[in-house]
C-alpha cells in the first residue's frame, strides 16, 4: 500500500512551530492564526503524491481541535464533545502546505441543474476503497482500513474503520451494508431493474454477505468479481453500497414499517418507494441523488446539504460535525466552513466567472481553447492555472464499421493495410496546429502515456506523414483507378464512404473532416461528411447503419481497463464494431463476428481480467488484448487530447497544481477538497462583494480576449 | 361585436387543439427519446444502463406506447385535471417547473417589450417627421444593426463589455452577494440593473421592425389633407402630430401584442442560456435538447395559446380602436 512519505526533516522543523502554536489556538478554542498558516507554507511537506496532492498519513492521530463553529456548539451542550463524536484514532490527512486553518468558502460552479457529479466529487468522495490522487493502480484505504481477497477472486473481507458515525451522531456499522444489500439494492420496487452492474458479479448474482463483527464483513460472490475493488474506488452514486443509514431509512421502508404507504401518502408522495428514493436512494435514469436533496439523509461525507439541489441556482454544503478524518495535529476535517455550488447555463459564463477570479476551483468544464482567456487575467484576478490532465486520450477517432452490411466495405474496412494507408495519409501536425492550437501530440488510439496501460505499438503504428506510404499500402487493397485517380472498390465501383459527425458535441470535429477529405483526396480516396445530431449518430450506430463514426476517444488512463470500449468491441459504443459489443454483452443481440477473427482471443483475456484477484497478472491480460488491438487497428487516431486548464484562487493550501480529469476519477475527491485551506479565511466567503468589486475594477479597460 | 368576439374565440379554440397535435408530433418526430439520452449520458459518463433497467424506463415513462396513445393521455390530463405531464428530466409536475421560472421570465419580457415599444415609438416618430435627415439615416441605420446581429452575439459582447468596463457581473439574475438575500429594496435594484442588460438585447431585435413600419404609416398620414387643414388652421405642430396622424399610425402597436407575446418569451431563449438567466427560455431549450416531451409540449403549447391570445387581443383591441375594422366584419356576419 502506497503512503505518504515520512517526514522530511525541514518539515519537522515547521511541524513543530505549527504545532506549538496549534496548541495555543487550540487551548483558546479558534484556528491557529494566519501566522502559523504563512510559516506553514514557506516549508512545503512532501505527501508522496508527484501531483503534489494531499495524501493518507501512515499515522493516525487522536481527535484534538475542531471549528469554532463546532466548538460554540458544544459549549452550548448542542453538541457532544468532539472524542465523543470521533475514533480515538482518527485516519489523517496530509497536505503539501501542512496543518491549516478553520473557516472560508469554497465557491464552485455547476454547469447545469443535472451537473450534480460536481457536488459528488467534492463534497462526497468516500468510498470503501478510493484512488489515490496520482490515480496510481494502488488502492488507498478508505471507509474500509483494509481488505482482503480471496486467491479466485470471489470473497471480499473489508474490514471498516472502526468508531465512525454518520452524521446525526449514529455509528456506523456492518449492518448497515446488510441493510443496503438485503432491502435496498436487491428490492425490486427500490432498485427496478437490478443495481449498477459491479455491485454484482459478473453473472449478475447478488453476493452472500458474512458478518464477522460489527466492523468486517465478508462479501462472498458465486463468480469470481476480479474488477470489483477498482470499481468500488469509482465511487458511482448508486454504485455504493454504504451510504444508506438502516437507522433513519427503515421508516420509510415497507418491511419495517407496516405504515410506509399511509405515510407516502401523508407526505405527498407516489408511494413507499417513491418516498424511500427520495429520502435515501437514486433515482433511476436522471440519477437524482436524495443525497443532494434531503438535508435529514445521514451521511459520512465531511461535508452534508443545506440549500437542495435541482432547483434553484445556487446549492450549498455545510460542515459535517461528526466527520472521522484529522489533520497531523487532530484538528478534525472539513478546513473550509461551506461548499457553495452556482449553477450555470453554459460553460463560458462558468469560464468569465473563473476569469474575473470569482470560483475557488474549477478543474472540468473548460474546454482545450478556454486556456487563453483563463490564462491572461490569473495574476489581476488572483488565480493559478491548474494543469488538468483529461482520461480523453484522443481528440479524433474514426470508427470503421467492422460488420458492415455491406460486403465490399465490409471487406475493406476488415483490412489493416485500408486503415494503414489511410492513417499515413493524415496530416496530424496540421490537424494539431490549426484545429487545436498545436496542442498534443500525434496518435493512435492507445492508453495515454501517463497511464500504466500505456502501449508503445498501438499508439505509435502508421503514425507519419507519408503519402507515397499510403499509396502502397492502399495499393494492396484497393489497386484498381478511374480515370480522375480515384480508386475503385473490389466490385469496379467507385470506392467512396460516408463520415458521421455530431455536431452538437464537437464543432471542431466539423471543421477537421474537411482537412481529413482532401488528406484520402489525395490518396485517391472519396469521403463525404455527414454532420448529424448526436441521437441520430447513436442510433444509427446501435443498429449498425453506419460506415464511418467519428468522435474523441475516451478511457484512456486507469479507467481503460474497467472500460475497454476503445480498445476491442464492448457494448455499442465501440463505434468500430457496435453489433459485436452488444452481442458480447448478451448472445441474444447483435451480430456475431466471424469464427477466425482476434476479436474471440480479446474477449477471452478480458473474461480472464474479469475472474482474476491479482491487479499485476490484470495488467498483464489487458496488454495482451492491447497487443490484438494493435494487430487489427479497430479504429485511426489523430492526436492525444491537450491538458486542459483549471484554476485555483490565491491562498487555496493544499489544493493540487495537477489533476487527473475523468468520471471513474471522481476528481478531484481522491485529492481529499476536506482538507484544503484558505490562507485568508475570512476573504474567501462566496459572497464578498468588496473583493469581487476590486477584481471587477482591475480588469476594467482590457482588451477583448482574442478566443 | 359580441358575435364578432365569440366567433373570434370559437376559431381560436380550433387552433389551439391544431396547435397540441402539431407540437407533439413535432417533438416525437426526432429519433431517439428520453431514454436514449439517459443511455448516452451514461456512456459519456463511462457507465451503462443495463437492458433490464432501460426496459423498466421506458415502461415507466410510457414511452413504449404509439405516439397518439401518448397524446391522447397527455390531453385528456391537461383536460381533465389541468395537468400537463410529468418532466421526466426534473422529476417533477411539468407545470411545477414553468411555474417556477415564470415570473422571471414574464418581468423580463415585459420589461423588453416595454423598451421596445418605446424606443420604437420616439425613433418612428422622429424618423418619419424629419425624414430623410441625418438622424434619420442615423436611427434607421442603428435599428437594422439591432435587426441584423443576432440576439446570442449582442448578449455576449453586452456581456463582456459590462464586465470588464462597469463592473457588473456577469450572468444571472443577482449578483452573488444578493443570491441567497431576503428580498429588499437593495435586492430589487440588483434585479433591475441585471435585468437592464438583456432587456436591452431582446428589445434590439424588435425595434427595427417597429421603427418602420411606424415611420412608414405615419408618413403616409403626414401628407394627408386633414393634416395640411389642420396646420393651415394654425393648430400647433406638436399637438397637430401627436392627436391627430400619430393616434391613426398607432394601428401597428396594436396588432403586434399578438405576436409581440410569444416572442419575446421564446425569443429569449439564446440569450437567457447565453446569459445564464433562470428564465424558461433555458429550461425550454435543455427540454428539447433532452427530449424531456412532456415539460417541451406543455412549453409550445402554452407559447401557442399566448400566441392565440395574443392575436385575439389584438384583434378585439383593433376593432374597439378602430371602427373600419368593426364594421367590416359585423357587417359580413349580416
Amino acid at each position: 500500500m502506497r503512503y505518504a512519505a515520512k517526514t522530511t526533516p525541514a518539515r519537522a522543523t515547521a511541524a513543530l512551530s505549527i504545532a506549538a502554536l496549534a496548541l495555543t489556538a487550540c487551548s483558546g478554542g479558534s484556528a491557529p492564526d494566519s501566522e502559523t498558516a504563512q510559516a506553514s507554507t514557506a516549508d512545503a511537506v512532501d505527501t508522496g503524491m508527484t501531483t503534489g496532492a494531499p495524501a493518507l498519513s501512515e499515522e493516525r492521530t487522536a481527535p484534538a481541535g475542531q471549528a469554532p463553529e463546532l466548538e460554540e456548539q458544544v459549549e452550548a451542550g448542542e453538541l457532544p464533545p468532539l472524542e465523543e463524536r470521533m475514533p480515538a484514532e482518527a485516519v489523517t490527512i496530509i497536505g503539501k502546505d501542512g496543518v491549516g486553518q478553520y473557516g472560508g468558502e469554497l465557491q464552485l460552479a455547476m454547469n447545469g441543474n443535472d451537473d450534480d457529479s460536481t457536488i459528488r466529487r467534492y463534497a462526497a468522495y468516500e468510498p470503501l476503497v478510493r484512488w489515490d490522487a496520482d490515480w496510481s493502480d494502488e488502492l488507498t484505504p478508505g471507509v474500509a482500513h483494509d481488505w482482503e481477497v480471496s486467491e479466485d477472486a470471489t470473497s471480499f473481507t473489508f474490514h471498516l474503520e472502526e468508531g465512525i458515525r454518520w452524521s446525526d451522531g449514529e455509528p456506523f456499522t456492518t449492518d448497515d451494508i446488510v441493510f443496503a444489500y438485503e432491502d435496498v439494492l436487491s428490492n425490486e420496487e427500490l432498485t427496478p431493474g437490478g443495481p449498477t452492474d459491479y455491485l454484482t458479479d459478473p453473472e449478475g448474482n447478488f453476493p452472500e454477505l458474512n458478518v464477522i463483527d460489527d466492523y468486517t464483513i465478508e462479501l462472498q460472490f458465486e463468480v469470481p468479481h476480479g474488477l470489483f475493488l477498482m470499481n468500488l474506488a469509482r465511487a458511482e452514486e448508486d454504485g455504493k453500497f454504504h451510504r444508506f443509514p438502516r437507522h433513519y431509512l427503515e421508516q420509510y421502508h415497507i418491511d419495517y414499517n407496516p405504515d410506509a404507504e399511509q405515510l407516502a401518502e401523508e407526505e405527498g408522495y407516489e408511494d413507499w418507494a417513491d418516498m424511500f428514493t427520495s429520502k435515501g436512494w437514486v433515482t433511476l435514469g436522471t440519477g437524482f441523488d436524495s443525497r443532494w436533496m434531503n438535508p435529514d439523509l445521514p451521511q459520512l461525507n465531511p461535508y452534508i446539504i443545506e440549500t437542495p439541489a435541482y432547483e434553484g441556482n445556487r446549492i450549498t454544503l455545510t460542515r459535517n460535525p461528526y466527520y472521522w478524518k484529522v489533520d497531523e495535529d487532530g484538528n478534525q476535517l472539513p478546513y473550509t466552513d461551506r461548499l457553495v455550488f452556482d449553477v450555470f447555463d453554459s460553460q463560458e459564463v462558468i469560464a468569465f466567472r473563473a476569469a474575473g477570479g470569482n470560483i475557488s476551483y474549477q478543474e472540468r468544464h473548460f474546454d482545450h481553447d478556454f486556456r487563453p482567456l483563463l490564462a491572461e487575467s490569473q495574476e489581476e484576478h488572483g488565480y493559478t492555472l491548474v494543469d488538468v490532465i483529461s482520461t480523453d486520450m484522443n481528440t479524433i477517432v474514426f470508427g470503421f464499421n467492422h460488420h458492415h452490411e455491406d460486403d465490399n466495405l465490409r471487406e475493406v474496412f476488415n483490412d489493416v493495410n485500408f486503415k494503414a494507408g489511410l492513417s499515413h495519409a493524415l496530416n496530424r501536425e496540421e490537424i494539431i496546429e490549426l484545429i487545436y492550437f498545436g496542442q498534443g501530440e500525434p496518435s493512435q488510439v492507445s492508453p495515454r502515456e501517463e497511464s500504466a496501460y500505456h502501449h508503445e505499438e498501438l499508439a505509435n503504428q502508421y503514425l507519419d506523414y507519408d503519402v507515397d506510404l499510403a499509396n502502397e499500402y492502399l495499393d494492396e487493397v484497393l489497386p484498381e483507378t478511374d480515370s480522375e485517380g480515384n480508386r475503385l472498390g473490389p466490385d469496379g465501383e467507385p470506392f467512396t464512404f460516408s463520415v458521421d459527425v455530431a455536431t452538437d458535441r464537437s464543432v471542431e470535429h466539423v471543421d477537421a473532416m474537411q482537412f481529413v477529405q482532401q488528406y484520402w483526396d489525395e490518396v485517391g480516396i472519396t469521403m463525404e461528411i455527414n454532420s448529424m445530431d448526436r441521437d441520430l449518430r447513436n442510433e444509427r450506430r446501435d443498429s449498425g447503419d453506419f460506415d464511418v463514426i467519428v468522435r474523441d476517444g475516451s478511457a484512456g488512463l486507469q479507467d481503460a481497463i474497467l472500460r475497454p470500449r476503445w480498445y476491442m468491441p464492448e457494448g455499442t459504443s465501440s463505434t468500430f464494431a457496435p453489433l459485436w459489443g452488444e452481442y458480447w454483452e448478451d448472445a441474444e443481440d447483435g451480430i456475431e463476428p466471424p469464427e477466425d477473427h482476434p476479436v474471440w482471443e480479446q474477449w477471452e483475456l478480458y473474461d480472464e481480467i474479469l475472474v482474476e484477484a491479482d491487479p499485476e497478472r490484470q495488467a498483464e491480460l489487458f496488454e495482451e488484448i492491447l497487443d490484438i488491438s494493435a494487430e487489427t487497428f479497430w479504429a485511426i487516431g489523430v492526436s492525444t487530447s491537450p491538458n486542459r486548464a483549471g484554476v485555483k484562487a490565491e491562498g487555496l493550501m493544499n489544493a493540487p497544481d495537477t489533476l487527473y480529469e475523468a468520471s471513474a476519477f471522481q476528481n478531484p475527491g481522491p485529492a481529499y477538497p476536506a482538507v484544503w485551506w484558505w490562507e485568508d479565511p475570512e476573504g474567501a466567503v462566496a459572497d464578498d462583494e468588496d473583493s469581487t468589486q476590486q477584481d471587477i475594477d482591475q480588469y476594467e479597460g482590457e482588451e477583448l480576449p482574442e478566443d | 361585436m359580441i358575435q364578432y368576439t365569440l366567433r373570434r374565440l370559437g376559431w381560436s379554440l380550433l387552433t389551439i387543439w391544431l396547435i397540441s397535435i402539431v407540437c407533439f408530433f413535432i417533438i416525437q418526430a426526432p429519433p431517439g427519446d428520453f431514454v436514449s439520452v439517459l443511455m448516452a449520458q451514461a456512456e459519456e459518463d463511462g457507465r451503462r444502463l443495463s437492458a433490464a433497467q432501460i426496459e423498466v424506463l421506458r415502461e415507466r415513462y410510457a414511452l413504449d406506447q404509439p405516439w397518439y396513445a401518448q397524446y391522447w393521455a397527455w390531453m385528456s390530463g391537461i383536460i381533465t385535471q389541468g395537468d400537463f405531464g410529468y418532466s421526466f428530466r426534473w422529476n417533477r409536475p411539468a407545470t411545477e417547473v414553468i411555474m417556477e421560472y415564470l415570473p422571471f421570465t414574464l418581468l423580463l419580457a415585459g420589461g423588453s417589450m416595454f423598451l421596445t415599444w418605446i424606443i420604437a415609438f420616439a425613433i418612428g416618430i422622429y424618423t418619419a417627421v424629419k425624414r430623410y435627415s441625418i438622424g434619420d439615416y442615423f436611427f434607421t441605420f442603428l435599428g437594422f444593426i439591432g435587426l441584423s446581429v443576432p440576439n446570442f452575439v449582442l448578449a455576449l459582447v453586452f456581456m463582456y463589455i459590462a464586465f470588464a468596463h462597469f463592473g457588473m457581473t456577469v450572468g444571472g439574475l443577482f449578483s452573488p452577494e444578493y443570491v441567497e438575500a431576503d428580498w429588499s429594496v437593495a435586492r430589487v435594484m440588483d434585479l433591475l440593473q441585471n435585468l437592464a442588460i438583456p432587456a436591452l438585447i431582446i428589445a434590439t431585435a424588435g425595434t427595427a421592425g417597429l421603427i418602420r413600419i411606424t415611420r412608414a404609416n405615419l408618413s403616409d398620414e403626414l401628407v394627408q389633407p386633414y393634416v395640411v387643414a389642420a396646420r393651415a388652421r394654425g393648430q400647433k405642430e406638436n399637438v397637430l402630430l401627436m392627436r391627430y396622424p400619430v393616434r391613426a399610425a398607432m394601428n401597428p402597436f396594436i396588432s403586434t401584442i399578438g405576436y409581440a407575446i410569444p416572442s419575446v418569451i421564446s425569443g429569449e431563449v439564446i440569450v437567457s442560456s447565453v446569459l445564464s438567466l433562470p428564465t424558461t427560455g433555458p429550461v425550454l431549450l435543455g427540454a428539447l435538447r433532452n427530449q424531456d416531451m412532456y415539460l417541451a409540449g406543455s412549453f409550445l403549447l402554452i407559447l401557442g395559446v399566448l400566441t392565440v391570445v395574443g392575436t385575439v387581443i389584438s384583434d378585439l383591441i383593433l376593432a374597439w380602436a378602430d371602427p373600419r375594422v368593426r364594421r367590416q366584419h359585423s357587417g359580413a356576419a349580416q
